[in-house]
Formats: structure tokens, sequence, C-alpha cells
């Protein structure tokens, strides 16, 4: 007998699916951590009372992403 | 983000998963992961909160059908009237357009279901508390939030203990649609079906994008606020207390940095659902599609800088004033090119006057008006005299009513052929459609007049002059708010398939990928995605 038991799962596929969860986890982990900064970053803000604070912590977030984007990005071409 | 558009799963939970011997009865609908499952209960959800909304309408246009205090005392209408919009906006509007989103995108974009099927049976299971709490403020000692549904200090600092229940249900509802927006934005990025790239994705669809990034944005200032509020009240902090040091005007910076693309978030899948409605029955495709969204993008980008445009009579710099009076009336010009396009949809079209596009044409022709008074709003010296008046009460009712529940009417009549399997009764239709219409305006439109008059908004009583309009003004509220019985009348013979059997694709001219299911849609969609050319 030629070929593989249709009764198995196909590794091709197995990996596709485990790929598209990861995925949609970090999709979900990136929307998550922007709400979270918003969130925390506001009350920080106030409670330090320092406009400074705010705009860093946003400044620092919105910064972190682009890293961590342009990482991905570059990882994704080698 | 990645996007991996092959071979389509359902994280955490594989959708052939609940294929055999799903739970029955009332623990289908507790324990359902399922997108249409969730899509009915969230359209049911707002439909009643709708009509919880409603009696409070009916509570506050009954004490002013005539001047004078007769039926509730001024304490128990003020909370009323906050209740209503925070029911309204929160618990109809909001939950509707979820609906929506859960029974259409994944049979839209070709996914089997939404990406985070267990978090989507959360998202709508937090609402039902939410609602509870809301409601059970009535009975705590001080009675329910009565500040308005702004919740500007010192009154909510000051207030009872429903003010903490009202916080507490904000919470919720927010920390349900921050999951809702999470789980609408992975599903449109990661499962469309292959070859749908994201501009060949429906408008509906990517109206949802962007009001669920807008949601992620500013949903958690709104909650951080609150948060502060809750501290204030009884941790003895003093963000907003103006008598422990704080400033009552950053609340308002901060509510309406949430608040004015909370208005957007009620008014984009409106905007969705009428694009996919008027090129059905002009049968033309939507005219510039790719003007549509980036118009879209450019309504959420500009409704950031905006927020102070509410605030005007606060003492806010003349430049700051200038700002905001400029960046609001630039609105109008992505709003501008998204009407045009819609006029240029139906232009030389092969139009029929279905109930759905009757309630798309009320729509365009409503929304309109209450764009215009909004243009009228923005300017500065005009906005000082018309500030907390009736003119925006009529106002903003013309964008949320005529806007946001027309849309979703002539969207329930459009996609309830696929829901149910069964032609609504068109005869119905179009009463329920003629009735909304006609006293919607008898409601609404001598509002304008009561506000050009100088009738301030939120008050139980009111002088001998506004006696005539709001007497007219009641009567269509009635009138308004017993039409939707019709409504709910077509809706249940849909449901128990008392009607014609639809088929597939009832809409000559509806071309999206739901149309290429049969009616009713199978509980399982797309679990093969289609390959979209």
């Amino acid at each position: 007998m030629t070929g593989s038991d249709p009764r198995l799962p196909d590794p091709a596929a197995a990996d596709a699916k485990a790929r598209l969860r990861a995925a949609n986890r970090r999709t979900a982990a990136l929307l998550f951590a922007i709400g979270a900064v918003f969130f925390f970053g506001f009350i920080a803000s106030r409670v330090f009372a320092d406009p400074a604070t705010g705009m860093t912590v946003i400044g620092a977030a919105v910064l972190l992403f682009l890293v961590v984007a342009i990482g991905r990005n570059l990882r994704s071409r080698q | 983000m990645s996007s991996v558009p092959h071979d389509h799963v359902v994280d955490g939970h594989a959708h052939d998963d609940h294929a055999h011997g799903h739970p029955t009865g009332i623990m289908r609908w507790v324990t359902t992961t399922n997108h249409k499952d969730i899509g009915t209960m969230y359209l049911w959800f707002s439909f009643i909160m709708f009509i919880v909304g409603g009696c409070m309408a009916f509570t506050i246009r009954a004490e002013l059908f005539k001047p004078g205090l007769q039926v509730v005392d001024p304490e128990f209408f003020n909370s009323m009237t906050t209740l209503h919009g925070l029911i309204m906006i929160f618990g109809a509007i909001m939950p509707a357009a979820v609906g929506f989103a859960n029974w259409q995108i994944p049979m839209m974009i070709g996914a089997p279901d939404m990406a985070f099927a267990r978090m989507n049976n959360w998202s709508f299971w937090l609402l039902p508390p939410a609602a509870i709490l809301l409601m059970l403020s009535f009975f705590v000692p001080g009675g329910a939030a009565a500040g308005g549904w702004t919740l500007y200090p010192p009154l909510s600092v000051q207030a009872g203990m429903g003010t903490d229940l009202t916080i507490f249900a904000i919470h919720i509802l927010g920390a349900s649609s921050i999951m809702g927006s999470i789980n609408i934005i992975t599903t449109l990025l990661n499962l469309r079906a292959p070859g749908m790239t994201l501009m060949k994705m429906p408008m509906f669809c990517w109206t949802w994008l962007i009001t669920a990034y807008l949601l992620i944005a500013v949903m958690p200032v709104l909650a951080g606020a609150v948060t502060m509020l809750l501290t204030d009240r009884h941790f003895g902090t003093s963000f907003f207390n103006a008598a422990g040091g704080g400033d009552p005007v950053l609340f308002q910076h901060v509510f309406w940095f949430f608040g004015h693309p909370e208005v957007y978030i009620l008014i984009l899948p409106a905007f969705g659902i009428i694009s996919q409605i008027l090129p059905a029955f002009s049968r033309k495709p939507l005219f510039g599609y790719a003007s549509m969204v980036y118009a879209t993008s450019g309504i959420a980008i500009l409704s950031f800088i905006v927020w102070a445009h509410h605030m005007f009579t606060t003492g806010l710099p003349t430049a700051g004033i200038l700002f905001f009076m400029y960046a609001t009336m630039l609105i109008a010009v992505p709003t501008g090119v998204k009407v045009f396009n819609w006029l240029a949809t139906m232009w030389k079209g092969s139009i029929t006057l279905e109930t759905p596009m009757l309630f798309a044409i009320g729509f365009l022709f409503l929304f309109t008006l209450g764009g215009f008074t909004g243009l009228i709003l923005a300017i500065t010296p005009v906005d000082v005299q018309f500030q907390d008046t009736y003119y925006v009460v009529a106002h903003f009712h013309y964008v949320m009513v005529a806007g946001s529940l027309f849309a979703f009417f002539g969207g329930t009549y459009f996609w309830i052929p696929k829901w149910t399997g069964t032609m609504y009764d068109e005869k119905l239709g179009k009463i329920h459609f003629w009735l909304s219409f006609i006293f919607f305006n008898v409601t609404f439109f001598p509002m304008h007049f009561l506000g050009l008059a100088g009738m301030p908004r939120r008050i139980p009583d009111y002088a001998q002059q506004f006696a005539d309009w709001n007497m007219i003004a009641s009567i269509g509220a009635f009138g308004f708010g017993l039409s939707q019985l019709i409504f709910l009348y077509a809706v249940l013979k849909c449901v128990r398939g008392d009607g014609a059997k639809a088929p597939a694709k009832p809409w000559d001219g509806a071309d999206t990928l739901e149309w290429t299911l049969p009616s009713p849609a199978p509980y399982h969609t797309f679990e093969t995605p289609p390959v979209v050319k």
C-alpha cells in the first residue's frame, strides 16, 4: 500500500492550524496590550500628576510596538 | 500582525468539536460558542434593552406632555434621563451592532466562526450582569445615577450608591466590548477566505474593523476615568474632586475623548449595513468602494481630535476652541464622501423599494439632517447658545435613532431571510417603516424648535411657552414606541417560520459570500473556506 492513512491527521494541515492559532493569539495579545497601555497609562499619568508621564508611557508603548512590529517583519523576511 | 488565511481553525475550539451532540435547551444558549447563536443572543438582548430604555423614554415624555410635575418626581426623572441614555447606548445600540457582526462577519469573509469562540461566549454573558446592575441601582439607597449619562463630577462624586453600580456596570460592559473587539479584529485579519484581500472585504466588515480599533482605543480610557471616579468616591483621592484640589473639567475632557469616538462606534457599523443594502436594491456595485474605506478611516481618525466641541462653554482657550471647531467641521468631508457615494450608488440603479431599502433611504435622509445640525453645533458661537438645549437632543436623536436604529432595522429585514429561512412579511415591514419614519419626525423635529426657543434639556418641568411642541413630541414618542411592536411581530413571524420560504439569495443585487449559503444558514458554515477571486 502506498500513501498515508486518511484517518491520521495531515501533518501539514495540523501545522497550519497551529500557526493560525499562534497568529490569532499574537494579534489578540497585541490588541490587549494597546488597551492595557491606555487604561494604566492614563491612570498613571494622573497619579503622578505629571502630563509628561502620560506622554512618556504612550510614547514608550508606541516605540515598543514599532520595534516589535519591525523585528517581526524582518524575521519573517529571513 | 500575521495573516494566515488558509485552513481555518478557531482558537481553543476547533469547529468540529461541537458538530455532534451539542447541548439543547437553555444549555445550548449558555454554553454556545457558535457565532450565529451568540449573534442571536446579542440581538435579542439589545431588543430587550431597547424596550427597557424605551419605557424610560415613555416616562420622560409622559412627564413632559404638559408643563408642571404630574407623573414622577424630579429626582426620578433625572434617573430616567440618565439610565435611558446609558441603556440605549451601551445596552441597545452597541450590542445590536455586535450581534450583526457576530452573525455576518464570519459568513461574509468565509470563516467557520469567530477567532476566539469561547471568548465570544464570555463577551456576551458579561452583558446580562451589567444590565442587572444598572437596573438594581433603582433599588439602592439614593436611587439610580441621576447626573446624566456622562457621569460628570461633582454630581457623580456626591451621588448615592446607584452611581457605584453604574460604574461597575460600565466596567463590565467595557470589558465585554474590548473582548468583542479583539475577537472581531483577529477574525477579520486572520480568518478571511483565500483570495479575500482587505480591499475585497464587504464594507460592513471594513466598518466593523475600524469600529473595533476605535473601541480598543477609547474603552480603556473610559474605564480608567470611571475607576478614578470610584477612587474619588471611596478611597480619598481627588482626581476630579475640586474640594480636594482635583479638576472636574478634566473628567469632561477624558469622558469626551471616549464619548466622541463612541458616536462613531455607534454609527460606523450602521454605515456598513447601509453600504450592503443600497447596492443590493439598486442592483449596482457600491460606488467608490476604496474612497468609502478611506472615508471611514478618516472619520475614525478625526473622531479622536474633536472631543472638546462638547465643552465649548467650559472656558477653553480661544486657540483650542478654533482648533476643535475647524476639526469638527472637517468631519463633514469624509462623511460627505460617504453620502455622495451612497447617492451615486443609487443613481441610475434599477431600484426597488423593499423594506430594507426604505429604511436605508430613510437613514440617508434623516442621518444627513442630523449631520447638518451637527455642523451647525460645531460653530462655537452657535453652540454656546444651544449648549444643553433641546436642539442638541434633537441632533443626537437624528444621528442615533434615525442613523443607527434605522440601519439596524433595515439590516434585520435584509438578513432575516438568511437567519431564519423565512421571508418577512413585506406589508408589515412597510407599515413598520412608515410609522417609524413619521412618528420619529413628529417626536424629534419639534425639539429643534424647542431648543431654538431655549428649552433646556434634563428638566421635568418647563415654561408654558414650550407646551405645544412638547405635547406633539410626546404624542410622536408614544407612536414611535408602539410602532416597534410591529417590528417585534414581524420578526417573531419569521422565527416561527410563518411566511414564504426564503431562497438562498432573496435579493437580486446582493453579492457577498453569505448569499452563497442556503437559507437558513446551516449551524456550521464554511468549514472548507471558499476561494474568492
